[in-house]
């Protein structure tokens, strides 16, 4: 079961995916996920005191980046997927563009990446 | 990766919920139909932007999934919450927005939240009892309407999408 502290998800969507922040309305902290001036995708953290994002609101912000499943987000707070990684992941689900320079990820070929759970390779031959 | 169209998966637990994630869609996914045998209802829904399906099986039946290709996904399957309630939404508590349609939003408990939840177009709020849960999920609405309308020269078309939606259901009040 993915849970994770909303102090640190707020943390890392602002610091390590680079999202603009708006704090500014009443109930909630918006993050934008912009790349190239465009705003790809965007989620949401209720203010107030710190607290427990469990398994399912995970997938619903998960869902709302458009980085698929829970274990995508999980892996960007863990740290085990990187920033470029994510704006590959959630181009291919917003259909946008590649950003000129940006690294074509083809996310399908990055299995660890894009799907929760991976199958195990068998023993490669020598 | 699925080539051709396949039957992904096939559900027959008793009770339970399955979703179908599509994270990629390498040229357009085409999830054509879900049989249902058996009797009970089954509901498919669709977020905004983002093809997955959902659907609950009814006691004793089972359903299918196709896809076309080319597509990738993951198939997952959970317990179905007891504590689900759903609650017919009129109103958005708002000065200067109303709501163009009753909305009907399922309320669960999540570990130590209340989530309220539109999963048809992936909206929701969440909040630590059901009548924060569904204030949050209502004042939401009305402060992601501004937000991307704030935003609308710039947005994907993901984004484009769901303002429209947004739109269509928080009316200005005149």
């Amino acid at each position: 079961m993915a849970s994770l502290e909303s102090d640190k998800v707020d943390a890392i969507l602002e610091r390590k995916l680079g999202c603009e922040v708006d704090r500014k309305t009443r109930d909630h902290n918006y993050f934008y996920v912009k790349e190239n001036e465009v705003f790809l995708s965007k989620t949401k953290i209720s203010k107030g005191p710190k607290h427990t994002l469990d398994n399912t609101l995970v997938m619903l912000m998960a869902r709302q980046l458009q980085l698929g499943v829970a274990g995508n987000l999980v892996k960007l707070v863990n740290c085990n997927l990187n920033k470029d990684e994510c704006l590959a992941i959630i181009r291919a689900s917003s259909g946008a563009k590649p950003a000129a320079g940006a690294a074509q990820v083809a996310p399908a070929a990055k299995p660890g990446a894009s799907q929760p759970y991976s199958k195990p390779r068998s023993p490669q031959k020598k | 990766m699925i080539s051709t169209e396949t039957n992904i998966g096939r559900i027959a637990n008793h009770g339970s919920r399955a979703s179908f994630s599509l994270p990629f869609v390498v040229s357009g996914a085409n999830v054509r139909e879900a049989n249902v045998r058996g009797e009970g209802s089954f509901m498919s829904v669709a977020s905004s932007g983002w093809p997955f399906q959902q659907a609950e099986t009814p006691a004793w039946s089972t359903f299918d999934f196709y896809v076309g290709s080319p597509v990738s996904g993951t198939w997952i399957v959970e317990q179905l919450n007891d504590l689900d309630s759903i609650w017919y939404l009129t109103d958005l508590d708002s000065q200067n927005y109303r709501l163009g349609e009753v909305l009907t939003v399922a309320v669960e408990k999540s570990g130590d939240q209340f989530i309220a939840s539109e999963p048809r177009r992936g909206w929701f709020g969440y909040g630590d009892s059901e009548d924060r849960a569904i204030g949050n999920f209502a004042s939401g609405l009305v402060e992601e309407l501004e937000g991307l309308s704030a935003r609308e020269g710039q947005l994907s078309q993901h984004l484009r999408e769901e303002l429209a939606q947004l739109r269509s259901v928080v009316i200005p009040r005149r």
